[in-house]
């Protein structure tokens, strides 16, 4: 199975803060990884370097073979952890904006995946509950057929049936030609969908696998795993 | 090219203030005002004589009550038709602040477009605005009944004269360069306050003061508007109310507060003498700017 992020010796600092750390990772193809760590353990920022956002201090990342450039940005899905609509639009409007920007963008499917999540499309943004906007982001980023989606805290802020319209959503997205990162600490709810798990800590790998592995491994569920690693933290 | 377009269709329709309505709204009351001149049956052609050779005394004289009563208020359409010019700026600093410091950014920067589209998007909208604000204004309601009248025309902010038409073309060409100068020079400021900050939340306050200078100049011509106006309000101010008057207190009251660009004033005298060599720097240094700013979007902006 081919490589479709490749991430080598990646450095990040803002000033003399050191966020990531002679990060290493590969992720092939077909799979979904879960990202797991707590707050300020460089989740964010490794995903906002590998979406093009940020600038690496030092190392390389590539996406297909191609370093983070308005290119990648053609096949890179990113979800931020925050509403980045235009809040003034309608939501028909925005859905405009970005079948005119992303060749990848599916309409149809955007339209389904709001009847799936029970938003109204007639609506402004702003006029949305805080739920229905992160499911709007979320169908937003899933509604564009890219090679790799990155999802910063795509539960973060949701009530228990949203996450489990949304975790369904992932699902329903998943594609073999594709590849998907999930960030976030909501560990329980995340950890039926993830084929792969990194543990970050301090802005390195503290534990990395196969999730169904790490399990047998440790005879633990990937939550537990993932109180283990940060209990003294 | 396709996504320079969409770019710049799409930040149209995401402005918040429209300088086309805003441009009407100019346009009604300047074109009201032109009615009332005429209405108070001036010497149109006695008093840009007198006003060209300098008599003001007796072209006071010759102005009758209903067109002293209007000049008036005149200081009130160069606040309206200021704004006009204002808003294309105002609007254009908006949406870069938005790009750069707004939730909106993770979406802009995560579009598939070189730096230099979203930039030159920006400007061109930013042009577009201030086009049609210069056209609305200048041409449409001065310019053409300047025209329609054989050349020449007393309104609520001078005589205009239009006697050269390339002369004016590129009059309005270098008021649209200086903009977009001045447009250019403020991106610039934002995108180093950006990468100087580095933080969002420190990023916006700093560039809140910049723009709180901006918004304090802004009040000021408007206070400086207004007690002028109350001035001539008074009878005893009314025998000097005279079209040449008013162009040296525009004149004055753009250098002290608006700056806008000499050539903005474009709309109320349109034969102004045109410098091909400041043009030209201009243009070279629009294009410096243009690179520098793009060079940071693409290769040093973080969001």
């Amino acid at each position: 199975m081919s490589s479709l992020l490749r991430i080598s010796h990646l450095n990040k600092s803002f000033y003399k803060n050191e966020v990531l750390a002679d990060f290493n990772m590969d992720l092939p193809e077909g799979k979904i990884l879960g990202l797991l760590g707590p707050n300020g353990s460089g989740k964010t920022t490794l995903l906002k370097l590998i979406a093009g956002l940020l600038k690496p201090t030092s190392g390389e990342i590539y996406i297909d073979d191609c370093q983070p450039s308005y290119i990648t940005k053609g096949y890179v899905s990113f979800l931020p952890d925050c509403d980045f609509l235009f809040e003034d639009c309608k939501i028909d409007r925005m859905a405009d904006y970005y079948a005119d920007f992303f060749a990848d963008f599916d309409r149809r499917k955007f339209y389904e995946f709001m009847r799936f999540m029970d938003v109204e499309s007639h609506q402004k943004i702003k006029a949305l509950s805080k739920g229905n906007k992160e499911k709007l982001n979320l169908s937003f980023v899933l509604s564009r057929k890219a090679r790799l989606y990155l999802l910063d805290e795509p539960l973060g802020g949701v009530d228990p049936v949203a996450r489990d319209k949304i975790i369904n959503a992932i699902i329903k997205n998943y594609m073999e030609k594709s590849a998907m990162i999930i960030s976030t600490h909501l560990v329980d709810y995340i950890e039926p969908v993830l084929d792969e798990v990194a543990f970050l800590h301090h802005g390195t790998i503290a534990l990395a696998g196969n999730a169904e592995d790490l399990r047998a491994e440790r005879g633990k569920s990937i939550d537990e795993i993932y109180r283990e690693v940060y209990r003294n933290d | 090219m396709t996504k320079l377009i969409k770019l710049m269709k799409h930040e149209l329709g995401l402005r918040k203030i429209s300088v086309f309505k805003l441009g009407i709204a100019a346009v009604i009351v300047n074109v009201l005002f032109i009615i009332g001149i005429l209405a108070s049956g001036m010497d149109i052609a006695e008093i840009i004589r007198l006003s060209v050779a300098d008599e003001h005394e007796a072209m006071g004289a010759l102005l009758p009550p209903l067109a002293i009563a209007l000049l008036a208020f005149s200081p009130v359409l160069f606040v309206i038709d200021g704004l006009l010019l204002l808003m294309p700026l105002l609007n254009a600093i908006l949406a870069f602040r938005r790009d750069v410091f707004g939730k909106e950014r993770y979406l802009i920067f995560s579009l598939p477009v070189k730096g230099a589209q979203i930039i030159g998007a920006r400007m061109a909208v930013a042009c577009l605005d201030y086009g049609a604000a210069l056209l609305l204004f200048g041409v449409l309601t001065v310019g053409i009944v300047a025209a329609f009248l054989g050349g020449s025309f007393v309104s609520a902010v001078g005589s205009f004269t239009i006697s050269n038409l390339p002369l004016l073309l590129l009059n309005l060409a270098s008021a649209l360069l200086e903009f977009a100068l001045f447009i250019m020079v403020m991106y610039f400021i934002i995108i180093i306050i950006s990468k100087a900050v580095r933080n969002v939340q420190k990023g916006r306050r700093v560039l809140g003061i910049v723009l709180g200078v901006m918004l304090f100049n802004v009040v000021l011509n408007i206070k400086g508007a207004i007690t002028q106006g109350i001035q001539r309000l008074m009878p005893a101010f009314q025998i000097n109310v005279n079209t040449s008057a008013f162009q040296a207190f525009f004149a004055d009251f753009n250098d002290r507060y608006l700056q806008l660009p000499y050539t903005a004033q474009c709309g109320f005298s349109l034969d102004l003498p045109f410098n091909p060599l400041i043009f030209t720097t201009e243009i070279i240094l629009l294009a410096v700017l243009f690179k520098i700013v793009v060079h940071f979007a693409d290769k040093r902006l973080e969001v």
